[in-house]
């Protein structure tokens, strides 16, 4: 396919934390606020002067100081981040919001605010969200005031207004901006689609890097250009790629490159699920509560283990993938665990799979590159056996 | 039994056709029980059969005046040369044994088949053993708090097995973290998933292995933690029980921990009640009141599920044992503040897991806390401590391997070392309101959102800094014994901070093991890690340097 110039403003901002955009929106007197968690609600985080930046770490290299604070044997991810606000990568964020949705965030936050990084600002806010792994009543009761304690500390902190009528508004802002990214996601679904994985993935990233507004007007010119573009016609495997976080194209990259497309893209900061609209009446509190625990395919949720292999097998046959591709982060437990579910369950489905871990930093490529090869070539057999099978009927 | 059985028997070890002719004829007990590798390998162990060899040998010897004395001075070093401590080891192996085999006492028929099903059954038989090695060195009220700890635990152990084995649609299965005080009110049978697993793990350190192997060749990370993996692994290996009436899972540990229950329950396929406990739990919390409601919600799914109605008389006597059992066990961590502790250790740890985990706030257990808290009590009153020779005080902190039960009795004797508390022994201290049902579940979701795991290991960083601080300023040690579990992710990720507070307060002696699993760290591989600490940071001198090394890599 075609280049497209469109894309560079997308891959200039994920290539560092504080990318031309976030530093033009501070300059503008915006507050950036990081996050850790899809389960974390962003258009709270985007009232007033506020905007959310998802705490990523493409500067950082290196571990040592995290390996000492946090261990060897938490996920690299975690040990990026604490890393890169040891590091003063972080030293322009106003706070941040973590969801306690897995114990290696958690524990990022607390060393954070233990070892006082950032603690010298005066009006610095570290909050954790305490999300709770099932929905019931009384759980998203909870939620709901907890994220009107999150509003309260937010208003105080940074003097924005966080009433139901200004949250209202930024939930409507936010439902906007996703619909223009859906129309953009939703091109994957055709025969042959008209944007690559890789770029996909730069592009979602991108919006989860920087103050949205910002981006609004770059992401409708790629709409523009994209509809324009013709689609992917080489007749390579379409894959679905699950698992734990991943955030960094240059992975996607090294599986395209090995001969497929990735259609569907299925893990922690992907976009199935996470584009779907928030609902805008009622009590918008109520409605972040339930928007981001109900749509959450976090294998943290421990009600909905069955709900996932069918949402898992419901994509798997919307983008007529030929293979999902499992990824695991080192020592992530709870995708550790669930790949072997939804493994079985696409084996059971004769959806063809392979399971590799992998770090939060791109390495050991070589490795990498070879079972994705590996599973392509097998991708393309099975299809070439079942065309024979076809004709020799 | 007839030479021609005999031959059968011999041959069937070696020749699987043999073996599994005599399987299809229902031989029955004997050839069945031959099948488990691990029962062939005892069998065919030539060092066993050497061992046994020995026995007449030793009776020999014995009977002369130089055998006499070698006899008197083994008894010596294990110091058990009184009367009564070696009235309470005789008397504790049979009650010990007999809490053992009660397992058969109901429908042996089922049970016995249960065993050759489910192998592991057999290595909980080890617990006599395990009981001796704990003991051992032990004297006065730790030796007979510990004995009497054990055979409480077999027996809820027991209890349980027999409650699945025998009336599986009638009993419920439960992770052994949720409030049990519950279903006992409701008077419901009940079945801990986990049980088997901290059994067999504390009898026998090899036991699990074949467990977490079979998890591991399904792809599971081996850097999993180990007390998560293992019951999954009995399941993979199809090992386990599969028919209840309903299960209650929870949260509690770890992410590793219901994760792997997500697999379980998928194989069973059974009706199953989450318990979400939340991050912030505290009284005041909105959390808090959210596990209220929740503790609700198991109780109305046990009542649709098992037919059973909760009685709120019954829970409020429940209710008021816990709260009489938290006054004794407060009681004693602050007799442990003394000069010389008088029940610290396992014989502490031990009481707890029965009391507080396991079947929680029976009368067997209130009547377990008094006999202990006397003991304690009378040492105290006669300045006696729990151990002749302390010379160093400690906390340990996260959990006691469980692969090396005997730690506590090893760094006694080797350093003089005490362990007056621990981090999972200083749990919950809340007294609960019995006055109304809504008070004794407030009060109920206090005590277990405040257990350890959910307050140490995955709730905020200052549960954890609290928890230190108080033992710190309570016992004064004079150093921190951090037992480093590598795959607890919530416990490691404060290693760094544990070092810098090292610094500012007493020195932390950090031994690295994995729970269940002595293939990873060793229980030489701990011991030296203690050694190394207690040379070069304490630089001390062992009370028994013949401790310092030894061989039990192959040993239960």
């Amino acid at each position: 396919m075609e280049r497209l110039k469109e894309m560079k403003v997308f891959q200039d901002v994920i290539a560092s934390s504080k990318n031309p955009l976030v530093q033009q929106a501070i300059e503008e007197g915006g507050v950036p606020i990081g996050y850790n968690c899809c389960m974390v609600p962003a258009p709270l985080l985007s009232v007033g002067r506020l905007f959310p930046i998802h705490l990523r770490a493409p500067e950082v290299q290196s571990t040592e100081l995290a390996d000492f604070y946090l261990s060897q044997f938490n996920c690299s991810y975690s040990r990026c981040i604490l890393q890169a606000g040891l590091d003063g990568v972080y030293d322009w964020l106003d706070g941040v919001v973590f969801a306690a949705s897995c114990v290696h965030t958690q524990r990022v936050e607390h060393n954070l605010k233990l070892l006082g990084v950032n603690g010298e600002k005066r009006n610095y806010l570290s909050y954790v969200i305490d999300t709770p792994r099932k929905v019931f009543p009384a759980g998203m009761y909870a939620l709901e005031e907890d994220l009107r304690t999150l509003g309260g500390a937010l208003s105080e902190h940074y003097g924005v207004d966080t009433s139901d009528a200004a949250v209202a508004v930024a939930i409507g802002e936010y439902n906007e901006f996703n619909a223009v990214l859906k129309s953009i996601a939703d091109l994957r679904l055709d025969a042959h689609p008209k944007i690559s994985g890789t770029e996909w993935h730069t592009v979602f990233t991108a919006c989860q890097a920087v103050p949205r507004d910002l981006l609004l007007k770059p992401l409708k010119s790629l709409k523009t250009a994209l509809d324009k573009r013709d689609g992917f016609m080489e007749d390579v495997p379409r894959v679905m790629v699950m698992g734990s976080r991943f955030d960094n194209p240059a992975f996607t990259q090294l599986i395209e490159d090995q001969g497929c497309i990735v259609v569907a893209d299925r893990y922690c900061f992907g976009s199935l699920p996470g584009l779907e609209p928030i609902p805008e009446d009622g009590n918008p509190y109520a409605n972040l509560a339930h928007h981001f625990m109900e749509h959450s395919d976090c294998p943290r949720m421990i009600e909905m283990f069955d709900d996932r292999i069918e949402h898992m097998l419901d994509w798997a046959a919307a983008y007529e993938v030929d293979g999902v591709m499992l990824e695991v982060m080192k020592f992530c437990d709870l995708w550790g665990w669930e790949v072997i579910k939804l493994d079985k369950a696409c084996q059971e489905a004769g959806i063809p799979t392979v399971r590799f871990e992998r770090e939060y930093q791109l390495s050991g490529e070589g490795q990498l590159r070879t079972r994705v090869q590996a599973f392509v070539e097998s991708v393309v057999m099975k299809r070439l056996n079942a065309d024979l099978s076809l004709r020799a009927e | 039994m007839k030479e021609e059985t005999k031959a059968t028997l011999k041959r069937a070890l070696v020749d699987e056709r043999t073996r599994n002719a005599l399987l299809m004829k229902g031989v029955g007990a004997v050839s069945a029980y031959m099948v488990d590798d691990r029962v062939k390998a005892a069998v065919i162990n030539k060092t066993v059969m050497k061992g046994v060899g020995k026995v007449g040998e030793f009776a020999a010897k014995a009977s002369s005046p130089q055998g006499q004395a070698a006899f008197k001075a083994a008894l010596d070093k294990n110091k058990q040369a009184n009367l009564h401590d070696q009235w309470i080891d005789f008397k504790y192996w049979l009650k010990m044994w007999a809490a053992s085999m009660s397992l058969t006492k109901v429908e042996s028929g089922k049970t016995t088949d249960a065993m050759f099903r489910y192998p592991w059954i057999l290595d909980e038989l080890k617990t006599t053993h395990l009981a001796k090695t704990l003991a051992r060195g032990r004297t006065g009220a730790s030796k007979e708090a510990l004995y009497r700890e054990l055979v409480l635990t077999t027996k809820a152990a027991v209890e349980g097995l027999q409650n699945i084995i025998t009336d599986p649609e009638h009993t419920v299965m439960t992770h052994d973290m949720i409030p049990s005080e519950i279903t006992q009110a409701m008077g419901i049978k009940v079945f801990l998933v986990e049980a088997a697993a901290n059994v067999i793990g504390l009898d026998d350190q090899h036991a699990p292995e074949k467990y977490l192997d079979a998890m591991y060749a399904q792809g599971l990370p081996d850097n999993t933690c180990t007390y998560s993996t293992q019951t999954p692994g009995m399941f993979a290996v199809d090992e386990y029980f599969k028919k209840a009436s309903c299960l209650i899972a929870t949260n509690m540990p770890c992410e590793a921990h219901f994760e792997g229950y997500s697999m379980m329950i998928k194989e069973m396929g059974i009706p199953t009640y989450w318990l979400d406990v939340p991050y912030n739990f505290h009284p005041g919390d909105p959390g808090a009141k959210t596990f209220v409601e929740d503790i609700k919600g198991m109780v109305a799914f046990l009542e649709e599920h098992t037919g059973k109605k909760m009685n709120w008389v019954r829970l409020k006597e429940v209710c008021e044992r816990k709260n009489e059992l938290t006054k004794m066990r407060t009681q004693l961590w602050d007799l442990n503040r003394a000069l010389n502790p008088p029940l610290t250790g396992d014989a502490l740890y031990y009481a707890y897991m029965p009391a507080f985990h396991l079947a929680a706030s029976t009368q067997e257990d209130v009547d377990l806390y008094k006999r202990i808290t006397a003991l304690a009590l009378r040492n105290y009153a006669s300045q006696t401590p729990c151990f002749e020779n302390i010379r160093y005080r400690t906390v340990m902190w996260s959990t006691p391997p469980f692969d090396y039960a005997g730690i506590y009795g090893w760094v006694e004797r080797c350093w003089g070392i005490e362990i007056v508390n621990d981090m999972e022994e200083f749990g919950t201290a809340y007294t609960i309101d019995t006055s109304t049902p809504d008070t004794m579940l407030e009060g109920l979701a206090n005590c277990w959102c405040d257990a350890a795991m959910a307050r140490h290991m995955r709730g905020p960083a200052e549960n954890w800094i609290d928890g230190l601080n108080t033992l710190n300023d309570m016992y004064q040690p004079d150093f921190i014994l951090d037992m480093n579990h590598l795959n607890c992710r919530g416990y490691t990720s404060l290693t760094g901070f544990l070092n810098e507070w090292g610094k500012d307060h007493v020195p932390v002696c950090v031994c690295d093991y994995n729970f269940f699993d002595t293939r990873v760290v060793s229980r030489q591989g701990m011991r030296t890690q203690i050694n190394n600490f207690m040379f070069n940071v304490m630089h001390a001198d062992p009370l028994d340097p013949s401790l310092l090394e030894f061989d039990d890599s192959q040993a239960w």
